[in-house]
């Protein structure tokens, strides 16, 4: 897919309700991708990054003597059609308003396999159309589809960050074109801008390496610029009023809850969804293969696991082989290094991963790292990573190790200059009288 | 410092509890009626003196074991006492008649404060003196508090209960409120004769009106089992424990060459409507021992008339009978065989039958028709805790089951009626042509109304669109010469539904209700308003249908747990090709599915665990056994058909789903014929299914492609 996929979707089996309803989306400058629904089942690509979906309530044909089949049917369009997978909500658009509640519970118990709507929110089809099914006035509607996002405001406000951010995806790909040779002519304009893209793939991951992701490549250059759009970016006038309504000064003076805690910095530094990547990613934390642990953890690092864990990971009442504790290693080769593939063994160091109960309070030594806690597995746990235990493993020794999970890059950023701020720490001999 | 003071209740609350709690005087009357049933009497009199200008007076009279001077003292002086309430929750029965006291407030005696100004009442127990206690309620209320406002026993030999004889007679003087007319006094006579059950009289009660003087007055009142033998239909039912045994009896229709007809069941199951209008998910559709819970066991009877010109018009003295309805019609309720009130009254529609018609009047049984009662066991009925205003039971769970079975019921009889109702309309009917019918003068009227209580915006969307609808469907049938589609019917319904939705509103029905209702019937007309759409036939396969058809039901063949057997979407192949209009077919396969979900659910209301096979399964394959064209077959293991003719099957409301509307197969069959197909209904090993699906089983036949 080359263009951006729909973010709002309007569906009715009404095609005159659904042209007057687009109009109106259109006009308050919302693209929609309008849908008239015949109960064709291979009528419409799945567009998983919806975030609105204004639907008729009655999408069947026929007389029925309750709403079941209703929501039913706007059910399996979801699941199986649309398919979203990050927060929505629905505007029930219909006679029926007062069916939006029963709509949510319905599609909150009985949807699977997809996301569930945050909100199911009416849109009177009766204030709005008159007896011929027509849009009395645009105007209103345009008005009623406003007042509906408001009371959203705290998702509103996320899509609005959705918007700005593509915004500066959009203006991250127009000033890299600017860097393309210019020229009047169309064709000659083209061939500048993939001049462009090689040189810019060449320069992010090395020549030899561009033909293994083409998209990688390009991506690790433009990223920065993106990056800094990105931060550029504040409050546009006209949508001041959607951040006031985000959250409120009570919510910004709240102390977050332990869980709270745990689960934002899982959401913000670890990432469990590694299905793309190998034991040889940058910042992916692996299980300790078997053949240094055990009996032969002492053999490889000069202690035994009974030692390691409460003297040089400060961590209370370990018990070798109790899932509870988890030695583990962090990938942390040079950043250069790994997107440029260049050659030689991984460095990895020694972790251990534990129930954050079992971190010993006192203070660590300088070579021990500690991560914020973060939930996983359904407990709050913290990874201890020592710069006193390293080790090198070939590549493609770690490739065939399944990652637990990814530390994101501050979190990893963060890691690694401690470790080397550490080992660069130099020593002095000094006397003292 | 501390103060203690004990609430010191004004003389006048007295007044209050009376005029508060009971809102009419007949319902007072009602009051001191239950008093002599608790008081174990066999007769209560109740005379209405009203021949002495201002000397009007109303005695009440039993012959129950009177009060011993300590009850008089203890319980009858003592408003709010729990005397009778612990009676009751201790079980302890009367000694003569074994019987549960209905009175648990201990409130009730202050109705009489309603009736009349002056109180005199007489009171002797076995081997007792006898003893007058006088109330002036002008004088009492004039001290300023209770405790200054003594009211005096006088100690007598029996001048009223002499001999050996027991009882109580409560006389009232300087009767208050309006003037005893005629109409009233018929009314107190109609409502003293229902105090107990005509069906299920409770032992050694009788409840007498007498009206000296006055008795042309309720002479030719209707004698209650005279008009009881009048009705049409019977139906009688008992649900116990889950267990619904029914008998349901048409008889012969005076000057109609009809057959009655008998129809019984034992052990059957009763379907239950949703819980309200508003919460249509409820999952139970069948009753089961929880669903009387805390009720026991329920016994009805209804008692059904035809009200419809044809029929009344060869009814002797029909004027009589429409009066006695009109006046007494509902569904009441006893307990122990004594009438909780306000269940049946006029004015009260807690079924919401009323209500119902407005989608659907020639099905929907109304007030006007039924003389029904429903009988409850004052020992098991626990949780059906009576309001101290006597208006009916307060809304908990257990009354809100209540309502569901009654109406389960009604349903049950209503399924079979349609049948009868159909014989009798084969008789009387004249051709209906769709485009006579006229919805211009009903709308206008309704709209008037609508504007007279200042509602109309609330409605005007929904009459907006039902004009609309009905005007451009009508217009498409005579353009298009589609007149034959059997739309009629509908369009009569509607039309009819118009015009009691007008009714609801005149007669001050709550207007939320009439505006679902008003909407309901808007989507009624516009469920069919599809049929008449100049969509194009196109050719689609039948695979793409089934596809459709189990998007479209997914999340429901989940959540019910029934497994879905279609060998064509497991195999590559695309079965039949056709010409139809998608949508239309669709909506017809859809309507089968859902009728199939129900009754599933019906015939195995326990939904299986996760880890367990589900029993519901529902079929949906293609048959080349029909030699018309190929076939889609949609077959289940519910409940079936039970017998139901395919004539009937199809017939526009006829349905056997408490919740239905008897349109979905009507809708299946038309939308099958328009798109040049047929819905038909084979007979056992007539098309091929798998085995194991002994329910339903429905072929929609197309016709093939060229």
């Amino acid at each position: 897919m080359i263009f951006v996929p729909p973010r709002v979707i309007a569906v009715d089996d009404d095609r005159n309700h659904l042209e007057g309803l687009a109009t109106a989306l259109n006009q308050c400058g919302v693209a929609c991708l309008q849908f008239h629904f015949t109960g064709d089942p291979t009528d419409i690509k799945p567009c998983p990054q919806v975030r609105v979906i204004f639907a008729d309530l009655h999408l069947g044909k026929g007389p029925a003597s309750d709403h079941s089949r209703d929501f039913a049917i706007i059910g399996g369009f979801i699941e199986e059609a649309v398919k979203p997978s990050g927060p929505y909500f629905i505007v029930l658009w219909t006679m029926y308003p007062d069916e939006a509640d029963a709509l949510q519970k319905n599609l909150e118990e009985r949807l699977e396999g997809v996301a569930k709507p945050f909100a199911v929110l009416p849109l009177d089809k009766s204030s709005h159309l008159d007896g011929a099914g027509n849009v009395k006035s645009t105007g209103k509607l345009v008005e009623a589809i406003a007042e509906i996002a408001k009371k959203q405001p705290r998702i509103t406000a996320l899509l609005n960050w959705e918007d700005r951010v593509l915004g500066a995806a959009a203006d991250t790909v127009s000033s890299v074109l600017t860097l393309a040779e210019s020229s009047t002519e169309a064709t000659r304009r083209e061939e500048g801008v993939g001049r462009l893209l090689a040189r810019l793939a060449v320069e992010g991951v090395g020549q030899e390496h561009v033909e293994q992701d083409r998209f990688h490549a390009v991506n690790e250059v433009l990223l920065p610029i993106l990056a800094d759009h990105i931060l550029a970016l504040r409050s546009a006038d006209n949508d001041k009023e959607i951040w006031e309504g985000a959250f409120s000064e009570a919510d910004v003076a709240r102390v977050l809850s332990q869980d709270e805690a745990a689960k934002l910095n899982r959401s913000f530094h670890i990432a469990t969804s590694i299905l793309a990547n190998t034991g040889a990613d940058r910042g992916v934390v692996i299980p300790l293969p078997d053949n240094l642990s055990g009996e032969k953890f002492a053999l490889t690092f000069g202690l035994t696991q009974e030692v390691a864990a409460p003297k040089q990971f400060f961590c209370r009442n370990f018990l070798a082989g109790d899932e509870q504790f988890q030695w583990v290693l962090v990938q942390s080769q040079a950043a250069c290094d790994y997107a440029q593939r260049q050659p030689g063994s991984l460095p990895f160091y020694l972790g251990l991963e534990m129930e954050a109960s079992n971190v010993r309070k006192d203070t660590p030594p300088a070579a021990l790292w500690t991560s914020p806690p973060f939930e996983i597995k359904g407990s709050i746990r913290v990874l201890r990573v020592s710069a006193r235990f390293q080790v090198s493993l070939p590549a493609q020794v770690a490739e065939t190790d399944m990652p637990l999970y990814r530390l994101r890059d501050q979190l990893l950023a963060d890691l690694i200059h401690h470790v080397h701020t550490y080992g660069a720490r130099p020593g002095m001999i000094s006397f003292r009288g | 410092m501390e103060i203690s003071q004990p609430f010191r209740p004004r003389a006048r609350v007295l007044q209050l509890l009376g005029d508060e709690l009971i809102g009419n005087a007949r319902l007072a009357v009602f009051e001191l009626v239950k008093n002599a049933y608790d008081a174990d009497a066999n007769e209560v009199i109740v005379r209405l003196d009203l021949d002495r200008g201002r000397g009007s007076m109303i005695t009440v009279t039993d012959d129950g074991e009177g009060m011993p001077l300590d009850v008089i003292r203890s319980v009858w002086l003592v408003p709010g006492d729990d005397y009778r309430q612990k009676q009751r929750e201790m079980l302890q029965r009367t000694r003569r008649h074994q019987r549960l006291p209905l009175g648990e407030k201990g409130l009730g005696r202050f109705a009489v404060h309603k009736l009349g100004n002056f109180i005199r009442l007489v009171t002797r127990a076995v081997n007792s003196d006898e003893y007058v206690v006088q109330i002036d309620w002008n004088e009492l209320i004039a001290k300023p508090y209770l405790d200054e406002a003594p009211v005096r026993i006088n100690i007598r030999q029996p001048e009223v209960f002499k001999g050996s004889s027991t009882g109580t007679q409560i006389q009232i003087q300087q009767l208050r409120g309006a003037k005893w007319s005629r109409g009233e006094v018929r009314r107190l006579h109609n409502q003293i004769t229902s105090i107990c059950s005509p069906f299920q009289e409770p032992r050694g009660f009788r409840a007498v009106l007498e009206v000296p003087g006055r008795e042309r007055w309720v002479a030719d009142l209707p004698d209650v089992s005279e008009i009881l033998n009048r009705a049409i239909w019977r139906f009688a039912f008992r649900l116990e424990n889950g267990t619904f045994d029914w008998s349901y009896e048409f008889r012969q229709v005076p000057g109609f060459k009809l057959d009655g007809r008998v129809v019984k069941k034992s052990g059957d199951r009763l379907k239950l409507p949703s819980r309200s209008g508003n919460d249509r998910m409820e999952k139970q559709v069948v009753a089961d021992e929880v669903t009387t819970q805390g009720i026991g066991p329920i016994t009805g009877e209804f008692y059904i008339y035809d009200r419809d010109k044809e029929v009344l018009r060869r009814l002797t003295n029909s004027r009589l009978l429409a009066g006695y309805l009109d006046e007494t019609g509902g569904v009441r309720v006893y307990r122990d065989g004594m009438r909780v009130y306000n269940y049946g009254e006029q004015g009260d529609d807690w079924l919401g039958l009323d209500l119902r018609r407005v989608n659907i009047p020639t099905r929907w049984i109304s007030r006007n028709i039924i003389l029904g009662a429903v009988h409850l066991s004052l020992e098991t009925s626990t949780d059906l805790i009576e309001k101290t205003n006597r208006e009916g039971f307060v809304e908990n769970d257990a009354c809100i089951r209540l309502r569901r079975i009654v109406l389960g019921a009604l349903e049950t009889l209503q399924g079979e009626r349609q049948i009868d109702k159909e014989r009798i309309r084969n008789l009387t009917k004249k051709p209906e042509d769709p485009t006579t019918a006229r919805i211009e003068k009903p709308i206008r009227e309704l709209r008037l109304e609508l504007d007279r209580q200042g509602v109309r915006q609330t409605f005007e969307p929904y009459v907006a669109r039902i004009e609309h609808d009905y005007q451009s469907m009508q217009e498409t049938l005579l353009s298009a010469g589609m007149s034959g589609l059997h739309l009629a019917v509908v369009f009569h319904e509607v039309e009819r539904g118009v015009r009691v939705l007008h009714q609801v509103i005149v007669e001050g029905g709550d207007l939320d209700s009439a505006a679902r209702q008003a909407r309901d019937l808007m989507r009624l007309l516009d469920g069919f308003a599809a049929l008449l759409r100049r969509d194009s036939r196109q050719q689609h396969s039948v695979r793409k249908l089934i596809n459709a058809a189990r998007r479209n039901s997914i999340l429901r063949l989940r959540h019910h747990r029934v497994r879905l057997v279609c060998p064509l979407l497991e195999v590559a192949d695309e079965g039949f090709q056709s010409r139809f209009v998608f949508g239309l077919v669709l909506g017809a396969l859809s309507n089968l599915i859902d009728n199939a979900f129900y009754w599933l659910r019906v015939r195995w209301p326990d939904v299986p665990a996760e880890n367990e096979p589900p029993e519901r399964q529902l079929y949906i394959g293609v048959s080349n056994d029909f030699e018309m064209g190929p076939a889609l077959v949609v077959a289940d293991n519910g409940t079936g058909f039970q017998g139901d003719d395919p004539e009937n099957l199809v017939r526009p409301f006829f349905t056997r789903k408490p919740d239905g509307m008897g349109l979905g197969l009507y809708y299946a069959n038309l939308a099958m014929e328009l798109n040049g197909g047929q819905l038909v209904f084979p007979r056992p090993g007539e098309v091929e299914v798998p085995d194991g699906f002994d329910g339903a089983v429905m072929a929609m036949i197309f016709k093939a492609a060229e």
